[in-house]
């Protein structure tokens, strides 16, 4: 018998046995194959599966993502739906569950509920009151006089202040064309 | 005395660019822009006194000194290929470029004087601040790598030596008010029940929602009750059986001035009992705290001039800790 007719993979988790399983998971945001033996199987809690991928996936998942399995969106177990990434540094949710560490500040949007709900199981709060950067106190200033321009604007030409009303449009243009710039 | 109960004092802030990823995804880019930038800032007079160090430059031992000293972390020692520091020898303090997060800045005091750490801190951050935009949300504050920091990225920790309360009855309670406060105390060398040489680290576990003095203040706070119940514990000590701690020291004293071999764990035993000593007049060595730094691994292969590990460690340690004892 030809042993290549059957020659089979080396379980990915030992390195050691032969894989017996052959999953899919999700990984960086693409579908992969995962060979597993027996020994990994059990030792990661799966199941020799007795429904369909779902099933498998879900528990593999889990698996590694240990205890904030709990954390993953609803439907990710299915396979079918990405894990979510961040579209700047390409961390994965599974990456940060498993390392514990964000990728870049955009990390924070893109995984917005679980961090907001991890930061409020740690700190009991969600809202800053320490320092803050000089250009973030700028930026609000800058954001309040452009408010008040506007309210100005719009009252002067409620009242018929035709002539307020234009200066105050070019200052706000001014503004704006100096933001973009 | 409460500075004979707190050894040192640390602030750290931790802070990211707006622009740059938080270092550990492993963008090598970045990493470098991280640290061009900084290095383009360091000859502004906000930084007088300070060099910088990259880590890849430097020998292993030379990186494992400054992580004896507390001037680097060993998260910055394992990520040595892509990390820097800026660091102040005199004033002990430094700004980690390039570990966990993209800066890490750090001052440390003797004794109990976390604001002037904190100062330091704050001026730094300023510096800082101009280069560029930080990674700051409106709500959730300075944007770090890990959730552990994010808000104020502050951690305000104190060194304690509490070889009376660390063996009494009380540790129990003293988990509790240490928790209750959004605290932490743990073993500063290693883990297990008995902490080497009786010290323990006490820092902030929160982040966010209070303010950086609000944290200062309650790390302050508990590091004075638990040093009033050290010395509580210590003068009750004195009265009951003076002659028992003496011989105990003056053993430890015996020890550091004859072994010919001494493992680091049999350091921190006799080092904790010298430094009671010290604190209660038993005897005088005012430089007792600094004999933690020397009798690590790396600080005795620095004054070795050769790697040393083993039996040849434990000898080193021996003929060093002879020598500093006898000053």
């Amino acid at each position: 018998m030809d042993d290549k007719r059957f020659f089979r993979a080396t379980c990915q988790e030992c390195g050691v046995n032969e894989a017996d399983y052959t999953v899919s998971i999700m990984r960086e945001g693409k579908l992969c194959l995962c060979h597993l033996c027996s020994e990994c199987m059990e030792k990661l809690n799966i199941n020799v599966p007795t429904g369909g991928v779902t099933t498998l996936l879900g528990s593999l998942i889990a698996a590694i993502a240990g205890e904030a399995a709990s954390l993953m969106p609803r439907g990710a177990a299915a396979g079918l739906e990405k894990v979510p990434v961040c579209s700047r540094c390409e961390t994965s949710l599974s990456d940060f569950v498993r390392g514990g560490f964000l990728g870049c500040p955009a990390c924070y949007n893109a995984f917005h509920d679980h961090v907001e709900k991890l930061l409020l199981e740690r700190n009991g709060s969600l809202m800053h009151t320490g320092r803050r950067p000089c250009h973030a106190d700028e930026a609000r200033r800058r954001m309040a006089a452009y408010d008040e321009l506007v309210t100005s604007m719009e009252w002067a030409a409620a009242n018929e202040d035709y002539e307020t009303a234009a200066r105050l449009r070019d200052q706000i243009r001014a503004m704006e064309e100096g933001d973009q710039a | 005395m409460r500075h004979d109960v707190v050894i040192s004092s640390r602030v750290r802030l931790a802070r990211n660019f707006e622009d740059i990823s938080f270092h550990h995804s492993g963008m090598s880019a970045d990493a470098d822009a991280c640290i061009s930038r900084v290095a383009s800032a360091i000859r502004g007079k906000a930084w007088a006194g300070y060099q910088l160090q990259c880590l890849r430059d430097m020998s292993d031992t030379a990186c494992a000194v400054l992580c004896e000293d507390g001037l680097i972390t060993p998260e910055l020692l394992a990520a040595a290929d892509n990390a820097a520091a800026m660091i102040h020898y005199e004033d002990a303090c430094s700004v980690l470029v390039n570990g966990t997060d993209n800066l890490r800045i750090q001052a440390l005091r003797p004794g109990l004087n976390l604001h002037s750490a904190a100062q330091e801190c704050f001026r730094l951050e300023e510096a800082i601040a101009r280069l560029a935009p930080m990674a700051f949300d409106e709500k959730l504050g300075y944007l770090t790598a890990s959730l552990d920091d994010t808000g104020t990225g502050l951690r305000a920790s104190l060194l304690l030596h509490l070889p009376m309360l660390g063996k009494s009855d009380k540790m129990a309670e003293v988990g509790r008010l240490v928790s209750a406060q959004g605290l932490n105390l743990r073993c500063a060398f290693g883990e297990g029940a008995d902490a080497p040489g009786d010290v323990y680290h006490l820092s902030n576990l929160v982040t966010l929602g209070r303010t950086e003095e609000e944290l200062i203040a309650a790390v302050t706070a508990m590091g004075i009750q638990l040093s009033d119940m050290e010395c509580a514990l210590r003068d009750e000590v004195l009265r009951s059986d003076r002659a028992a701690l003496e011989n105990a020291v003056n053993l430890a004293m015996g020890v550091m001035l004859t072994a010919t071999s001494l493992s680091l764990q049999e350091f921190y035993q006799r080092w904790s009992k010298l430094r009671l000593g010290t604190a209660l007049g038993i005897l005088t060595m005012p430089g007792v705290d600094a004999l933690l730094a020397q009798a690590q691994p790396a600080h005795l292969c620095a004054y070795a001039e050769e790697e040393l590990d083993g039996k040849a460690l434990d000898a080193c340690r021996a003929d060093r800790m002879r020598e500093l004892a006898q000053r």
